[in-house]
């Protein structure tokens, strides 16, 4: 679709699908498609079909930097014999995930209104750890108590087996050392820091296309070039038939436009024979969750962000008294 | 190990703020003071959307709009920019560390107010993010019905 795009001579930018009346639904745009293809306890993976490269790119960034989770923001250290320093261990706390399920009932702290911390903003925990009958012990998230009856807790990660993983670690501490401190988790987004982003990746890539002329490639080579073929791609794009003893291709969803082929086809004089390229209409989404919110929760938070946004910016305009119904 | 030390470690940038502007507050005079008040009025009532254009002239127009960035930026130039009475759309942040995006629009005189193009755009976005809540929440019953099945 992108290859014949119109191009706007007044402005020389492209001037594709949106301007022109064809391929367009009732509702002015194509229409969008979404396809789940995975999804597990901490990841999904999911294609978007039928949008602009910017659509993608604004959900791509509404992931990672703008749904609200809690994490821990404020720490008063009461007691630390520790070897490491206060603001290293407050730091560590700060990273840790907390699952954020009810994050919904929070207020931003600079939005609420009380003067400095309610209920409505912040969860407090208390951290006491004393190191008196061993050599050494360690300090994980089972040592941080809620001080409230809010559901805000140490995310506590499962295997692919249902089992429960081992406590994140936070520290150690040697003989006769101890910790005490209060913590305070409030609401944030990615955009303030990155502790407070839901994801641990999320990524999109257009889907790779790969073509090869079959007949000409297994007729213009010899077995041994073709076998030399197939194995020049480090992401075994492309398989060797043993009993048509011709290359195939195998898994074009895996190649990562390195051209090694195309370049080796050029040395070979088949220019034509092999092409790859993007589909500029295809995402592949794979969001792989912290362990705050559910990924597929994510997702949908995230588009329900964009469409507040834009609520918002709509009224901001009837400010101005434009109707363009 | 008996006495209690006390001290406060913060570990994000809003909080880091906020320990500034009370050392600044201690720092400075009664007149600084009120003029950093001032400033925090001003930009607790900045509106999120705001105009800058020459009088009289509706077919050109700078719009800021306020804690956006590229999320919003590159969607709504690449939706205005397909409407066919747009002569010109670009946007830009001009500073990462300030809270403000800039679209700049020109559209034809014979379409006659930029106001119109940027709320057809905004509307269009609207009903995109809309239809996509939808499709992916559609997406998501299905892979769940495909599962059980």
């Amino acid at each position: 679709m992108y290859g014949m795009e119109q191009i706007n001579t007044a402005t020389g930018f492209a001037n594709a699908k949106f301007g022109s009346s064809k391929g367009q639904g009732a509702k002015g745009f194509d229409e969008p498609e979404i396809r789940i293809l995975e999804l597990s306890k901490y990841v999904i993976k999911f294609e978007l079909l039928n949008t602009d490269l910017s659509v993608a790119n604004s959900l791509r960034r509404i992931i990672i930097a703008e749904v609200p989770t809690m994490a821990i923001d404020l720490v008063e250290v009461k007691e630390n014999t520790s070897a490491l320093h206060d603001e290293f261990i407050a730091h560590r706390l700060g990273l840790i995930p907390l699952q954020s399920f009810n994050v919904d009932q929070f207020n931003l702290s600079d939005q609420c209104a009380c003067s400095s911390m309610c209920a409505q903003c912040s969860v407090q925990f208390k951290l006491h750890a004393v190191c008196s009958d061993r050599d050494q012990m360690e300090v994980n998230t089972r040592h941080i108590q809620p001080l409230s009856d809010a559901p805000i807790i140490p995310v506590q990660y499962v295997n692919d087996k249902g089992i429960e993983e081992d406590p994140i670690l936070i520290m150690k501490l040697s003989k006769n050392q101890q910790l005490d401190m209060n913590l305070v988790a409030r609401k944030g987004n990615g955009k303030i820091h990155a502790k407070w982003s839901p994801v641990a990746t999320c990524q999109m890539r257009k889907e790779p296309i790969v073509e090869i002329d079959q007949d000409k490639i297994n007729r213009d080579l010899d077995i041994e070039k073709r076998k030399e073929f197939v194995a020049l791609c480090p992401r075994e794009v492309f398989a060797f038939n043993d009993y048509r003893n011709a290359v195939e291709i195998e898994n074009s969803d895996k190649c990562i436009q390195c051209i090694e082929c195309l370049r080796f086809a050029q040395a070979n004089n088949l220019e034509r024979a092999v092409k790859i390229a993007e589909r500029e209409d295809k995402f592949v989404f794979t969001v792989e969750s912290t362990g705050v919110l559910t990924p597929e929760d994510i997702v949908s938070r995230a588009l329900q962000i964009l469409m507040r946004k834009l609520y918002e910016l709509g009224t901001q305009m009837k400010k101005y008294g434009v109707n363009a119904d | 190990m008996s006495s209690t030390r006390k001290s406060q470690v913060q570990s994000s940038k809003v909080a880091s703020e906020q320990i500034k502007t009370q050392k600044d507050i201690d720092m400075e005079s009664d007149e600084d003071r009120n003029d950093e008040n001032r400033n925090d009025n001003q930009q607790q009532s900045r509106p999120k959307l705001s105009i800058q254009r020459q009088d009289g002239d509706n077919t050109n127009a700078t719009y800021s709009f306020l804690n956006e960035d590229h999320t919003l930026g590159n969607l709504l130039r690449n939706v205005i920019i397909k409407n066919n009475q747009v002569e010109f759309c670009a946007y830009s942040v001009p500073h990462p560390s300030e809270p403000i995006m800039n679209v700049r629009l020109q559209v034809a005189p014979s379409c006659g107010d930029t106001k119109k193009v940027l709320k057809h755009g905004l509307k269009r976005i609207a009903k995109m993010s809309d239809v996509l809540t939808e499709k992916f929440q559609n997406a998501l019953d299905k892979y769940e019905n495909r599962m059980s099945d």
